[in-house]
């Protein structure tokens, strides 16, 4: 009974996909908050006044300090009881999901900033380009392709933990194995196979083109 | 995990699987012992012989206890049951085994199994089941007073109301089948979906309700309706959840004279419910009132 089964790759396929399709979408809404928000703070500690930037510092230090799976609870349940029921499990998870990844990503930009040669800066100042335009045109072009690859391989690891958020009830893929398993008592490893090679099928590309972009960006002088 | 799985036991796909090992093992015990009453085993462990006994470790029926030893309804209804037909306890050698593994291990890995077992008629082909010595019914959590007025699964689903259920349970099943995908909420495990509840996500949680009532006890922003048998979507039938023991089809003697017992322990209501209330179980929800495994499947029963 607990040998590999086809018939049961078939039966269940269909639920793997649809769940597969929901960590697709979490991806893409928690990836667009992991990066933009990501930025955003990264450019806020260089810029922004003393205290916003230890406002930022200390909370993204938290953030990333503590675990996914606690802050994924805690804020489910912290806005249920508070803030509004009425919000889905799939928004909810996307958002703590986004901004604890952008605690990650804003590092990455970090780096990109800081690898900036001071030379610049001091041309800037020199030439006395408004804050605008030192950052449009010198800082964050170089930045954004510095830390590109950075970036991508953090959307990568995102990906890889969608399934956290089946503690609050998104149904992505390994709560559709898990599914199939409580009513049929088998397909356990049918299910989680499959899950691992559709992981893999959407990893493995963008990691591979990630990792092309970075020896790209390495050998162009910039 | 194994909290969730005896949620719905009654559904082990693969039956016919196992079904089929099962038959073959049976065939062959049947040549084995060559006696067609096949009183073998009672007389053997009458004699003082081992018994093994198969359980898959699920409490509230059959599990391990914090001291080691195996205990639970089931375990404490058919030790009852064995002394009176003059088994030891200390005969009995304790199989830890899958879930899977109950009834296709059966003549071989073990001789007997305690696990609360549901009665199917799939499951009848395959093996000699006792008659229930509990039922299982399914209830509602709702908010404290019931404001909605819910009932059943089935009265809920012509409603607008939206019903939280246990992934991969067959609460999950039944609703997947008679509700709008909208209106059901699914969590991965009771106290998630308690949570939905509170906060008004869900209107009534439905599960078996022995879990319910437990998970209620301590709890008084909640409650848990009368019980209530789920309807398969399918044929329209109850969906009568009610556990047995197992033994193979050739010992069909032993099990007769288990039923025996069984009968004068159920009619004994006071020690029955000595043996089973501290695992939760009632006297009006779980006592089978007569009803017998040949009750459940008709067709299958051996």
């Amino acid at each position: 009974m607990n040998e590999w089964n086809n018939e049961i790759v078939v039966e269940i396929f269909p639920a793997m996909w649809q769940g597969f399709i929901v960590v697709l979408q979490v991806t893409l809404v928690a990836g667009l908050i992991a990066v933009l928000l990501g930025l955003l703070v990264a450019v806020g500690l260089r810029i922004g006044p003393p205290w916003l930037r230890r406002v930022l510092s200390a909370v993204f230090q938290f953030i990333r300090n503590t675990p996914l799976l606690v802050q994924v609870l805690f804020v489910w349940t912290a806005t249920s009881y508070y803030i509004n029921p009425e919000w889905s499990a799939f928004a909810v998870g996307s958002a703590v999901l986004g901004v604890h990844y952008a605690s990650y990503t804003m590092e990455s930009y970090r780096a990109g900033i800081e690898a900036i040669p001071v030379g610049q800066w001091e041309a800037a100042t020199a030439l006395s380009l408004p804050t605008h335009r030192v950052w449009g045109a010198i800082v964050l072009p170089q930045m954004l392709r510095r830390s590109a690859a950075a970036v991508a391989n953090w959307i990568i690891a995102m990906f890889k933990e969608v399934p956290t958020l089946f503690v609050i009830g998104v149904l992505e893929m390994i709560a559709q194995a898990q599914k199939y398993q409580g009513q049929h008592y088998d397909g356990a490893v049918e299910g989680y196979t499959i899950a691992g090679i559709l992981f893999l099928a959407a990893s493995y590309p963008v990691a591979v083109a990630a990792r092309r972009l970075e020896n790209r960006l390495a050998k162009s002088n910039f | 995990m194994s909290n969730r799985m005896h949620l719905n036991r009654r559904h082990l796909l693969g039956g016919a699987t196992a079904g089929a090992a099962a038959f073959a093992l049976a065939a062959c015990s049947r040549t084995d012992q060559g006696d067609g009453s096949g009183n073998g085993l009672l007389e053997q462990a009458q004699d003082g012989g081992k018994l093994r006994i198969a359980y898959a470790n699920e409490a509230p029926y059959a599990y391990t206890a914090d001291d080691e030893s195996v205990t639970g309804q089931s375990v404490a209804v058919q030790l009852y049951l064995l002394d009176k037909l003059g088994i030891k306890a200390d005969q009995i050698e304790w199989k830890l085994t899958e879930w899977e593994s109950l009834i296709s291990g059966l003549g071989t890995n073990h001789d007997m199994v305690i696990a609360g077992m549901y009665v199917t008629s799939e499951r009848c082909d395959a093996v000699a089941f006792a008659n229930p010595d509990y039922i299982m019914p399914d209830a509602l959590m709702v908010q404290a007073g019931n404001p909605g007025g819910w009932t059943t699964l089935n009265a809920m689903a012509e409603t607008d109301g939206v019903i939280g259920v246990m992934n991969g349970t067959s609460e999950q099943e039944v609703a997947d089948a008679i509700f709008d995908a909208e209106r059901i909420n699914v969590q991965a495990d009771l106290s998630g979906l308690i949570l939905e509840l509170k906060s008004g996500r869900c209107d009534a949680i439905g599960l078996t309700s022995a879990n319910l009532r437990l998970a209620a006890e301590a709890d008084p922003e909640v409650e848990v309706t009368e019980g209530f048998w789920l309807v398969d979507p399918e044929s329209g039938e109850d969906m009568i959840g009610a556990g047995a023991a197992v033994f193979q089809p050739a010992d069909t003697g032993f099990r007769d004279a288990v039923n025996e017992e069984l009968e004068k322990l159920l009619a004994d209501t006071p020690t029955w419910e000595g043996l089973v209330s501290e695992y939760g179980f009632t006297v009006e929800e779980n006592h089978p009132e007569g009803l017998t495994a040949e009750d459940l499947c008709p067709d299958t029963y051996q």
